[in-house]
């Protein structure tokens, strides 16, 4: 519900600046990009005012005025200069950035332990849930703010203005100085804007350099939206559309957010459902030229199109209301579940199998609390895509996937319902995913990589001296191929086993391929996972048996048919697995909390009557191990059951928040989630784990933020200043453990280590600057100037730079700075630092000068400079030396202290830790080119050593 | 009341595109004169009155109105002393703006706006009754959008809004070229109207002879940028069309002008 009114309230705040532009484009037909610049500008001057100790109404008077100014000289500059207005806009929005950044004076102000409009609301709130209070003081001022602008331009003065925009000639004709009421507007427009960007400055608890990007865009959205809403006249009605225009297309995000959308593409959805509107509008206004029949149509149901969308949208949301919160449950609704198999293999079968007999002892009855339809590619592998399609129009609720062609085909297609997959090779080449743990967040399963090497030891027991064996494979099939890959690697190990390669296209094939390899001289067939050779596995038996080679194989149900020996998976587990991981899912766990899990088990069997006939004799301790013998005609497994894991106490739902994607969060996030998850798995903890991305947007940092809070989540982890930020303004209250910010002092949630907000604490992770200058002064005791590059918008390069500037000073560097906006000016300020002469390159935390490493790397190693960074990855990059914090650490051990809240800890008692594990990387390469001498005690404490570059 | 003092005007001065719209021209209208102005196209009569308005700054002369030099005024500023109805009817109103909203854009004419409501009940009733006098059923659509009246009614509304605050100069660019004959001779009706009843500065551009002859207390002729011909009202009322055809002929020959400029004077306006 707190989504909905945080979306609700963020509109209305939203609305001040859609208002702005409502004035500009309505009125004068100007897009006034300006309000990009004056949205931050408007809240930087009053979040630097308020952290000074002013009163949070004071200051919106002056946020006003500020934007205003900002208005003022577009204005100036479009109607004295004869600037188009959009150009206009693009310049003073420009040179609006180092504005901000001066007033600001740094990238960011948080203004979370300052009062704000919503502190005070919150004080004279009668006891009503807070955002709901909130929405309805907004309310009110909203419908006061819209009375206002209504009279306004109903007034005289409103009233030329809007003459001015309808007919030039005439109003000046009549007296009036046409550049005057331009800027008249595009003033006021902006100063609305800048109003708009305090309220959402105090509303969101910060002001940042980056807040007001993509604003024109939005608040565009906004103005169409009211317009269709309204097609009108009467001014009271237009101002009343674009308000709701703004609620709307912040319910909207919020919607999409809510039914799992990719905040990704969420701009150009803006961008598409902006142009389409533009474009019906216009098709609609031009009623006088030629109508096309799709015009009409449009013109004539423009109202029926409008009310369905609306409805449409409505519907949707009542739906997600209705189902938010509630799980998939088996009681209230017979769960959808699709399975797609590639084909009838006995290795999917088995896995099928396994998967339906632990679904029934899981309690699903397919009909009662369950439907299960089956899907079978029957070998077409094209197939398995139009299957998938056929079950996401059936409404599937749960995918399974058996083998990797399906897998994949479903991956691919389905982004918004969880994917079971089993009986895959490895789900990393199929795109789903790099490790077990970072994978899509719809998708988990099981899989493996068959252990080949593991049988080719085994095969060399029996062949002592050289050996050629021979395999047949399909390469159609993925999963073949990554089991020829690892096999053609494995016997690159074992130096007197040769490998004979014979590739068939189909099931009739096989006996061929097998005959022509026993004519090439094998003394065993190895089998890889292959579903056309195990189809027509009888075909290579008959050549096996007529030629006394034995199969090796890695498919465990092999051996019931024939083979010599077989070590590997027994498929019917996968499937048992497959089914507790859909179990998991159907009872509400996201599958992005469960990491892929390995086969589990390993079957190894013998075929004790083939030795005899072959003339192969079985070392003793193989007999003994293994765990399937067919011996004297009969087949004999040990019985082996899944452990269940043991189950305790109440789930604990932890909600994971990381401002962006980038390696320094990921990694954080990484070390976070593996300690959470051994914890979980390991050590039968009940977690229920989230996460969120908010690739870096502020407005979906704000609607996660919303989002995490109406879940009632019971801990709260964060990674990077600004999503510790956003999360701690609104919440007081559940345990939150941020790591992978540079000074949380600085952030405004803590006044010194242990006095800090009392539901929060977590990690200080400042990049280690001054080791780092130690250390040059150390491997380069002779070297005068440092050059260093930085963001003037990043606030972490800003706290880096600081150290670096009192750590040269220590150390007896000069240190020359160039500082830029955007990687385009990396090059030139790289040319400008080579060009006054330094002797070391230093970066220090920038994202932006990061994003040119590689090329960095490359001019400093040509130009023989040492390059000196903060962080260890970089060392692959072409720095000299790297030492960094390891990001991956500091993530385990803000799970350390999650853990420790969760067993009764209270963060109130946790001071903030500053924690830097020191990773060191060195390019010993670079350092012998450049005639560096490393010392030994340097030497000893590097992790990574690099001896290329 | 309208003085011009050596005014030259150039289109594109520099570039081989350039025009001499205005050719050293001197002119002297006094208070309540009401002149026609005459001549071929692109003989410059409309740049004379965007000139005067201020649309147009001359690039040598003076610009004297009312008394005061207002050569480097803007257009809005003139506004304070003129008004002005331009030919085409789609100019001189806001179509998106109700009937009684233009009249207030034009009751405020040369005078400062304010966030005030001043378009109230009397206000309404005295631009209906002004209305009324049009003789075009506009007092009861006071309500409709300017965009949904025809070109006459627009024409008849802009006069009215010219007159309104009784401008000391009027200026008159072709304003009933672009109407059927019907609505013009309404709109010259209220025009002669309105300037004999307020005693109007005025200077009206036409194509139309007879209205040249039968309007106004002077005639000027122009040609090239210059003005050839200036008829004083004692001349005038003797006047015929073959005169004025006549009068052009004599001053083509002076001109050494072919006699194809002759045939194009006398298309227009015969
Ligand atoms: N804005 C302009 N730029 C360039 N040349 C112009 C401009 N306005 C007018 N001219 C030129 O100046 C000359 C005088 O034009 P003007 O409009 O004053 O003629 P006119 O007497 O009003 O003609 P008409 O009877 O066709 O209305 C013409 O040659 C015209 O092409
Ligand atoms: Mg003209």
């Amino acid at each position: 519900m707190d989504l909905w009114i945080g979306a609700v309230n963020l509109g209305f705040l939203y609305a001040f600046m859609a208002l702005g532009t409502f004035i500009t484009y309505r009125y004068f037909n100007i897009a006034d990009i300006t309000i990009d610049g004056s949205f931050t500008l408007g809240a930087a001057t009053g979040a630097i005012l308020i952290v000074d100790g002013w009163n949070p109404f004071l200051v919106l008077p002056v946020s006003f005025l500020a934007g205003s100014c900002a208005g003022f000289i577009t204005g100036f500059i479009h109607t004295r200069f004869k600037i188009d207005g959009l150009l206009a806009g693009i310049l003073v929005m420009t040179g609006l950035y180092s504005v901000n950044l001066h007033v600001m004076g740094k990238s960011n102000i948080p203004l979370m332990n300052h009062p704000t409009f919503e502190t005070v609301a919150a004080g004279i709130n009668p006891g009503l849930h807070q955002e709901l209070w909130t929405c309805i003081l907004l309310l009110a001022v909203i419908i006061a703010v819209w009375l206002l602008l209504s009279a306004f331009l109903k007034s005289d003065l409103g009233l030329t203005m809007l003459a001015t925009g309808n007919n030039p000639t005439m109003i000046s004709a009549q007296g009036v100085s046409t550049n005057r009421m331009k800027m008249l507007g595009i003033t006021l427009a902006n100063g609305m804007v800048g109003l708009s960007g305090i309220l959402i400055a105090q509303y969101q608890g910060f002001a940042d350099i980056g807040m007001g990007i993509g604003s024109i865009i939005y608040s565009l959205a906004a103005v169409i939206i009211g317009q269709a809403l309204f097609r009108t006249r009467k001014v009271w009605l237009a101002v009343m559309g674009v308000i709701l225009g703004a609620v709307l297309f912040r319910l909207a995000v919020a919607l999409a957010l809510k039914s799992g959308f990719d905040p990704n593409d969420l701009k150009i959805l803006t961008a598409l459902f902006v142009l389409l509107t533009l474009v019906i509008s216009k098709s609609v206004k031009s009623g006088t030229g030629q109508e096309t029949r799709l015009k009409i149509l449009v013109r004539k149901n423009r109202k029926l199109i409008i009310s369905a969308s609306i409805l449409a949208i409505l519907g949707w949301m009542i739906y997600l209301l209705a189902g938010s919160g509630t799980p998939l449950k088996t009681s209230e609704k017979k769960v959808r579940i699709g399975i797609v198999m590639a084909n009838h293999s006995s290795v999917l079968t088995k896995t099928r199998d396994g998967f339906m007999t632990e679904m029934k002892n899981l309690g699903y009855v397919n009909g009662r609390n369950c439907l299960i339809s089956e899907l079978n590619a029957e070998g077409d592998i094209p197939a398995n895509k139009s299957m998938v399609d056929k079950l996401i129009a059936d409404k599937t609720d749960l995918f399974l996937s058996f083998s990797s062609a399906s897998t994949q085909a479903v991956v691919n297609k389905v982004k918004n319902k969880p994917v079971v997959f089993a009986t895959v090779a490895s789900p990393f080449i199929l795109g789903a995913g790099k490790t077990p743990i970072d994978h899509p967040a719809n998708v988990t399963g099981v899989y493996g990589q068959a252990p080949v090497r593991d049988l080719l030891k085994i095969l060399t027991k029996f062949f002592p001296g050289n050996v050629r064996i021979g395999t047949i494979y399909n390469p159609g099939f993925p999963n073949t191929r990554v089991n020829l890959g690892d096999l053609k690697k494995a016997v690159k190990d074992f130096p007197r086993i040769t490998l004979v390669e014979m590739s068939v296209s189909g099931t009739s094939e096989v006996q061929q391929a097998a005959q022509s390899l026993a004519s090439k001289g094998i003394q065993a067939f190895y089998l890889i996972t292959d579903l056309t050779v195990f189809d027509a596995f009888e075909s290579v038996l008959k050549v096996s048996r007529a030629g006394r080679i034995p199969i090796f194989a890695n498919d465990a149900d092999c051996l019931e048919r024939g083979a010599f020996l077989v070590y590997g998976y027994e498929f019917y587990t996968s499937g048992v697995q497959a089914a507790r991981l859909a179990d998991r899912i159907i009872r509400g766990e996201s599958p992005a909390g469960i990491p892929y899990e390995h086969y589990a088990r390993c079957l190894l069997g013998v075929n004790r009557d083939q030795a005899m006939q072959f003339g192969l004799t079985i070392p003793d301790t193989l007999v003994k191990a293994a765990e399937a013998t067919m011996y004297k005609n009969k087949y004999s497994k040990k019985t082996f059951r899944l452990p269940v894991r043991p189950t305790q106490g109440r789930v604990a739902r932890i909600a994971v928040f990381q401002y962006t994607n980038s390696t320094l969060l990921n990694r954080s996030v990484q070390g976070l989630r593996d300690v959470l998850i051994r914890e979980k798995y390991a050590r039968g903890r009940k977690l229920d784990i989230t996460f969120y991305d908010a690739l870096g947007d502020y407005g979906t940092a704000q609607s996660i933020a919303k989002d995490i809070i109406s879940k009632d989540f019971d801990y709260i982890a964060t990674a990077s200043t600004l999503a510790m930020q956003t999360l701690a303004a609104h919440n007081k209250k559940v345990p939150h453990v941020f790591c992978a910010v540079t000074d949380p002092l600085k952030s405004g949630v803590a006044r010194s280590l242990e006095d800090h907000q009392v539901n929060l604490t977590g990690l200080a992770t400042p990049q280690p600057v001054a080791a780092t200058i130690h250390l040059m002064r150390t491997l380069l005791p002779k070297a005068k100037k440092v050059g260093m590059i930085w963001t003037s918008s990043e606030i972490n390069s800003e706290i880096c730079t600081k150290w670096a500037r009192e750590a040269c000073a220590k150390e007896g560097f000069i240190l020359t700075e160039k500082t830029i906006t955007s990687v385009g000016e990396v090059d030139a300020a790289v040319k400008s630092l080579i060009s006054s002469g330094i002797d070391i390159f230093f970066m220090s935390g920038d994202v932006t000068v990061s994003q040119a490493l590689p090329v960095l790397g490359r001019i400093m190693q040509d130009l023989k400079i040492p390059f000196f960074s903060n962080s260890a990855d970089d060392i692959n990059s072409g720095t000299m030396v790297s030492l960094g914090a390891s990001y991956y650490d500091v993530g385990k051990k803000a799970a350390g202290i999650l853990l420790g809240i969760m067993d009764g800890a209270s963060p109130v008692d946790i001071p903030i830790l500053i924690y830097v594990p020191q990773t060191l990387a060195i390019n010993l390469a670079l350092t012998r080119k450049f005639g560096i001498s490393i010392p030994d005690s340097v030497l000893q404490k590097a992790v990574i050593k690099l001896e290329k570059y | 009341m309208i003085e011009l003092k050596d005014i030259t005007v150039r289109f594109n001065r520099g570039s081989v595109d350039e025009v001499l719209a205005l050719n050293n021209v001197n002119l002297t209208i006094g208070e309540g004169e009401f002149a026609t102005v005459i001549g071929t196209n692109g003989s410059g009569k409309s740049t004379l009155l965007n000139l005067i308005a201020g649309d147009i700054m001359p690039d040598e002369g003076k610009v004297i109105l009312d008394g005061k030099d207002v050569t480097r005024w803007p257009a809005y500023r003139r506004a304070v002393i003129l008004s002005r109805v331009f030919q085409n009817p789609y100019l001189s109103t806001a179509p998106d703006m109700t009937i009684a909203e233009n009249l207030l854009m034009a009751w405020f004419r040369g005078k400062t706006r304010y966030p005030k409501f001043s378009l109230n009940r009397a206000l309404l009733k005295e631009f209906r009754l002004k209305l009324a006098d049009l003789e075009m059923n506009l007092e009861d659509r006071i309500t409709n959008t300017a965009g949904t009246l025809s070109g006459g009614q627009r024409q008849a509304l802009t006069l009215l809004m010219a007159v309104l605050l009784k401008p000391r100069i009027l200026l008159l660019d072709e304003h009933t070229a672009a109407l059927d004959p019907k609505s013009a001779a309404q709109v010259i009706k209220l025009t002669e109207k309105f300037v004999s009843s307020y005693r109007l500065t005025s200077l009206m551009v036409t194509h139309s002879m007879k209205q040249a002859l039968e309007m106004g207390t002077r005639i000027i002729m122009m040609h090239r940028g210059r003005i050839i011909s200036d008829i004083p009202a004692r001349e005038k009322e003797l006047l015929t069309v073959d005169d004025l055809l006549g009068k052009f002929d004599n001053i083509r020959k002076k001109e050494k002008l072919s006699t194809e400029i002759l045939a194009n004077f006398r298309r227009q306006y015969a």
